[in-house]
């Protein structure tokens, strides 16, 4: 993304709706891109950062004519799908909810004590986990839930099942959690 | 209206005033105010002050019922009691840990927010399909109020002109799982070129928050004169734009968390002034004293006894005041 000075906020081209559906169907399955496109068009936001945003059609409306009125772009809209960072993307806190809802792979749910680490930024060992959708490779990333199916966060796969031998080894490290909310939200 | 501007806000106060300011720790200017807003409750006023206000919460029942995060709760020890004029709203009685870091939190169940501060929304009645603009947005609390109240629907423009407080919008938007809201980091007053575009219209003005002594006591001395007469203007220009956003048949709530009347009925008066179509109406929630109509002689429009105003000592609140208006 080239840097901008001021804030613009628009309809994402081809190439970056390409990237961020692709990244999660490969991460979560067909289901979670299927039940999002239903909700609005990708937009992006965009001064020196980049963001994605789905946004439905009578948001998109009223950002229409609030540019034309006023000159006036938004900061956010709708449902925040994402970061766009070196070309790639990473998905954003609230997205969680909705994938942990309809992935088909890509989750991990954790024990209680390990859920309540993991909002302070903690890493899951294996033999906390106490079961998970799809075959999980090293280096995925994954969502993950507490014991009630909560989202809490997303992390990256560092070693797979096959791998888990005394419960101990770090299965899946902390990416982004909820705690963030506190810790940087504010 | 100037003549009155100069009486409102040119206080000379009494020796008892002075008096008291010394004793409670207030600049005498707003006791003398409060005697004459108060009467013979004054000390029953300002003693609620002195005492720390409960604390409260509105569950969001867009990601969670009432009853299931009074559970989770009150397993962890907490103790809730229901706020009679919220339905969404709990006392919090107990708190054994803190309320902004249990995961129920971090997990957007629930919003910390005052009991009186959670009455405007309500008063409001955004519908789910409506345009609502919110003038003064941030950190949130009302926005994601309305958005609740909309079932997530419709659209909500979130507008504040603080970058930072923008931030703290966003990331309680995002904690909350609201998604009908498009926000704009901007002077409110530069939106009147939408024209008339907005069913409703929430302006939660910036104040002097003269309601939030009990919750932060520095407010005691840290605002003068001169600052309420700055801010009653920027709130009158405010509600003007708020009446230029709406749509005719449409509604605006004008709310403070300030007890002052020139930052409330005195400010409504005045737009009321320039606009025969716009008219005070009864709001459908009955909690909440009546509006002042006159203060140190002067008279505001007699409609502004519609607005609704709660105190530390007579709800058990910050103070706040609270008006619905009606564009025709
Ligand atoms: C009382 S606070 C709003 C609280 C918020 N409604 C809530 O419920 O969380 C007032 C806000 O007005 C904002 N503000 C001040 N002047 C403004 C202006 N001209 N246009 C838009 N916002 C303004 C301040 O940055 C502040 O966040």
């Amino acid at each position: 993304m080239p840097a901008e000075k001021i804030l613009v906020f628009r309809r994402a081209g081809p190439e970056v709706a390409r990237m961020v559906w692709g990244s999660l169907e490969r991460w979560f399955g067909p289901r979670v891109v299927e039940a999002l496109k239903t909700y609005g068009e990708m937009y992006v936001a965009s001064n020196g950062w980049a963001e994605a945003y789905l946004v439905p059609g009578e948001q998109a409306s009223l950002i229409e004519q609030l540019r034309e009125a006023t000159g006036l772009h938004p900061y956010s809209a709708g449902l925040f799908l994402g970061y766009l960072e070196k070309g790639r993307y990473r998905p954003s806190l609230p997205l969680a909810h909705v994938v942990a809802k309809y992935a088909e792979r890509g989750v991990v749910a954790v024990s209680d004590k390990a859920a309540q680490l993991f909002l302070y930024g903690r890493d899951v060992f294996s033999g906390s986990i106490t079961r998970f959708l799809g075959p999980l490779r090293k280096g995925d990333l994954v969502v993950v839930l507490n014991p009630l199916g909560e989202a809490l966060g997303y992390g990256e796969v560092v070693s797979p099942p096959q791998e888990w031998l005394h419960g101990s080894e770090i299965a899946v490290r902390n990416l982004q959690d909820l705690g963030w909310y506190l810790r940087r939200g504010g | 209206m100037g003549d009155d501007e100069g009486e409102l806000f040119h206080v000379k106060p009494s020796r008892y005033a002075v008096e008291l300011a010394e004793r409670y720790g207030y600049l005498p200017y707003m006791i003398e105010r409060y005697a004459e807003i108060f009467g013979e409750r004054l000390l029953d006023f300002l003693e609620a002050c002195e005492k720390p206000l409960r604390r409260s919460i509105r569950c969001n029942t867009l990601k969670i019922d009432c009853g299931s995060l009074a559970r989770r709760l009150e397993a962890k020890g907490f103790k809730l009691r229901k706020i009679p004029w919220a339905p969404h709203g709990f006392w919090v009685e107990e708190e054994p840990l803190s309320l902004g870091a249990t995961e129920e939190y971090l997990l957007g169940y629930y919003y910390i927010q005052g009991a009186a501060s959670m009455l405007p929304a309500y008063i409001l009645e955004p519908r789910p399909g409506e345009r609502v603009l919110d003038m003064a947005a941030a950190p949130g609390g009302k926005t994601t109020q309305l958005a609740q109240l909309m079932l997530n629907r419709g659209v909500i423009l979130a507008v504040d002109i603080s970058r930072r407080r923008v931030r703290a919008l966003r990331s309680h938007l995002n904690r909350m799982g609201v998604t009908n809201t498009v926000v704009v980091r901007t002077d409110a007053r530069r939106l009147v070129k939408l024209g008339p575009v907005f069913d409703k219209v929430m302006l939660d003005a910036p104040c002097t928050g003269e309601g939030l002594i009990p919750i932060d006591p520095s407010r005691k001395k840290s605002r003068t004169m001169n600052d309420l007469r700055l801010l009653a203007r920027l709130q009158v220009e405010l509600l003007e734009a708020a009446f230029a956003l709406t749509r005719s048949g449409g509604y605006i709530v004008y709310t403070t968390c300030s007890i002052a009347p020139e930052e409330n009925e005195y400010v409504v008066s005045q737009v009321l002034e320039n606009h025969p179509n716009l008219a005070v109406v009864e709001p459908g929630v009955d909690v909440g004293l009546p509006g002042i109509t006159r203060f140190r002689g002067v008279d505001f429009d007699p409609q502004v006894g519609r607005c609704r105003r709660l105190y530390p000592h007579t709800h058990g609140t910050e103070g706040f005041v609270i008006c619905l208006l009606r564009k025709y």
